[in-house]
Formats: C-alpha cells, structure tokens, sequence
C-alpha cells in the first residue's frame, strides 16, 4: 500500500512499497535483527546477547517467547556449529552462552545497539540545529520497547518560542528529520511539535501523552518542564486575559519564581513569557 | 563475572512482571524527590535514601526480568549476583551493591545521612533506572 507522506516546505514524497521489488522492511527496534533475516536466529541471538550465564533451551525458548523449543533446539544447535554459541553440558541439560570471542559476534551487538544508534543519529542531527530545540524525546512504542515492524518512530520535539524569521527555517528543520529519520530506520516518523503554550495547555488537561514513558534524546527533560495541572490552569487563565503578559507574570511571581528546583519549568516560564511579549506572539497565534 | 552461588534462589517471572518492577523504580524515584522537596526534620535524608534503594532494587529485578527471566528469591547480595549475569551491568552492579550497604543504616537504624549520601544514592537509582530502561529496549 503506497504511504504519501508531504512535508510542509519541502516537496511531496511518495513512498512505495511493492514486496519483492522494493527495498528493505521496516526496522522492528524490539527484534532488530528483523531487518535482515526473519528467522528465530534473531530472537536466539538477542536473548543469547543480554547475558553473559550460560542458559539452558527451555530458558532461551522462555524469553524468546514465540517459539517452540523445537525450534530454538535447531536454532542452538547451527549456532553451536558455526560456532557463535558455545554449547556445554552440564549433567543431563545442555547450556548455551554467546561466543564473545567469535569475529561476527560484533555484529551481533551492532544489532542490539540499534536503539542507541537511532538515539544518537537523532541526537547529532538535532544538535546541528541553527535553531535549537528545547527538547527532543522519543515516545511511543519504541521508547517502550514494544514495537513491531510497522511501528511509527513517534518523537517529541519542544520549541521554543520563535521570531518572525525563524519560523520557516524551523519548519524546514523538523520536515529534514523527519526524513532523516525515515531514510534511517525505513519506519514512518511521527513528530508531535510542542510549544511552551501548548505545553501548559497540556499539562492544564492532563493529557496522558505527558505522563508515557519517553527516552531522552537531547535538551532538557519535558517533564521536569512541564507546569503542574493546578499551575498550568492558572497559567491558560492568564494565557486568555486581557493583558497576557502582566497576568503571565503575576502568576510566575505567585508560583514560579522560586522554581529553583526546577530550571526546566522556569525555562517554560520564560519562553511562554517571551512568546507573549514578543511581536513574534501573532506568528505564533497563526500556528 | 561475579558467579552464582549454587544455593542463589531465582524465581521465575515474564516481561508483565518487569514492566511492574519498573513502574515501581519509577514510583520510588518520584517518592524520594517529594521526600526531598516536602519532608522536613531530622529523618528527611533517610526517607530520601531509604526510596533511592527501593527504586534501585525495582530497577535491579526490571533488568533481571527482561534480560534472564528470573529475579532473585533470596538476600540481597543474591539480587547483585544476578544482575552480574546480565549483560553490561559492571556499573550497574556497583550501583546496587552501593545501595543495598546503605539500606539497612536508612532504612532500620536511625542512623542520620548525609546531604553526600543522599546525592550518591539518587544518582546510583537514576542510573539504575536508566539501566533497566534500556535493557527494555534491546
């Protein structure tokens, strides 16, 4: 089924995906090894791969979870012989530990690392911004370790709040790493661009997204920045008054301005403070 | 590779059961920062301490869960021989073995701690929980 995904600034791109005529899969981040071979070697190896104790059959067939120990008795039983896995026995059971020593074994935690090589990628790619986020975190099920192949890469970027002529180059920087990221991985990337106002916005509803686990990628922590709901709602008040910025500061000097515990909140504060005071605020109104 | 002990009791677990335990190290950590935010008195730091340990042992059985399978079903030093199997825990089991010589002095003593020690053993439950987070992941 074709995917047609438009980034704004940018030109259409259409995606086709034809099986047996067109590139690779989609990255499954919780089976890694998926993207080159759909076998149970990958699962075999990857519980191999995350202890360095020898394991009997029933206990890698146990983690691996999907498989029969049929299955995972001939999968132990090639590896042993190509020599990846060393195969002991200890009285009647047979035990199986990961051949650090083999020369491909380094491929193997290539494979395991996939999750921090995607960190990084995006993490070196966000830094290099000329207009630097607040933040980026990853979300979603591949924070959480529980995708699938066909698992977006859901990430969560904070920006602050922006001039007038920042607005495009910023908008060209997001659409650049969505890409990026899809060209990285073959998975669709979903970004959820957040600002200070939507932040508080969010933060005033309770909005479960807020509370999902994330990965840290670079910036400062979202959570730590976000307001709690009582102050948030405090904070949409003053956002929806007649004279924005003199409510804004009346509410951080009532509740913020000793946030010296938080220098990630206070950091909200000053963004969502500048926002208003900026002539920037009617570009971002437009948003 | 720190070895078992043939006596070291496990118990068998599935990932619902480290997802709990990880949920749990969370929750700690948001309970020794409120501890540290709203407790006053003498007993503030230990508290502190007190929920860091139980963060970093949530953490410890999260990690022991996803990578073996299994938790330990025994004393505490078996809970650091076990997270020894999983791989790249050297830190990790320094961490833990860190943690669980203070427990007892905040936990059952009355012993007072140090602004030093409560630093020390947030720092170790973070990087613990880091750790078993990123074992979910792999």
């Amino acid at each position: 089924m074709p995917i047609v995904a438009l980034y704004p600034g940018n030109t259409p791109r259409t995606i086709v995906r034809v099986p047996g005529l067109l590139y690779a899969s989609d990255v499954d981040f919780s089976q890694p090894f998926r993207a080159v071979t759909p076998t149970l070697d990958g699962p075999v190896l990857r519980v191999l791969a995350r202890t360095t104790h020898p394991m009997t059959r029933q206990q890698v067939a146990d983690l691996v979870g999907e498989a029969s120990e049929a299955g995972v008795r001939k999968v132990l039983g090639r590896l042993a012989g190509q020599g990846m896995v060393i195969e002991a026995r200890i009285g009647r059971h047979y035990t199986y530990v990961g051949n650090r020593e083999h020369i491909l074994w380094p491929a193997v935690e290539v494979f395991m690392s996939a999750s921090d090589r995607l960190d990084t990628a995006i993490r070196e790619h966000v830094e290099a911004w000329e207009v630097p986020a607040l933040s980026v975190e990853l979300f979603g099920s591949v924070a959480t370790g529980t995708s699938t192949s066909g698992s977006d890469i859901d990430l969560m970027v904070y920006r602050p709040s922006l001039a007038d002529d920042q607005v495009g180059l910023w908008d060209s920087q997001v659409a650049e790493l969505r890409m990026a990221v899809e060209r990285w991985t073959g998975n669709a990337c979903e970004i959820l661009e957040i600002d200070p106002r939507t932040l508080v916005e969010m933060a005033a509803e309770d909005e479960p997204v807020l509370k999902a686990p994330r990965v840290p990628i670079s910036g400062l922590n979202i959570a730590a920045a976000s307001p709690s709901m009582e102050i948030a709602r405090s904070l949409q008040k003053a956002m929806s008054s007649s004279d924005i910025s003199r409510s804004l500061a009346r509410v951080n000097s009532q509740h913020l301005a000793d946030a010296g515990n938080s220098p990630e909140l206070r950091r909200t504060m000053e963004e969502l403070l500048k926002a208003f005071a900026s002539p920037a605020m009617k570009s971002l109104d437009r948003r | 590779m720190t070895l078992m002990a043939r006596q070291d009791k496990t118990r068998a677990v599935d990932r619902t059961y480290a997802d709990t335990r990880l949920g749990d190290a969370r929750a700690y950590l948001q309970q020794a920062d409120i501890s540290l935010q709203l407790v006053d008195g003498p007993r503030r730091n230990a508290t502190v301490v007190s929920s860091a340990v139980l963060a970093g042992i949530a953490a410890c059985d999260a990690a022991c869960a996803l990578a073996l399978g299994m938790v330990s079903a025994g004393a505490h030093d078996q809970a650091v021989r076990l997270l020894a199997r999983v791989s790249g825990s050297t830190r990790a089991v320094g961490d833990l073995s860190k943690l669980m010589a203070i427990k007892t002095a905040a936990q059952y003593t009355g012993k007072s701690m140090a602004e030093r020690q409560v630093r020390d053993a947030i720092a170790r439950a973070l990087r613990l929980v880091a750790y078993a987070e990123s074992q979910r992941r792999r």
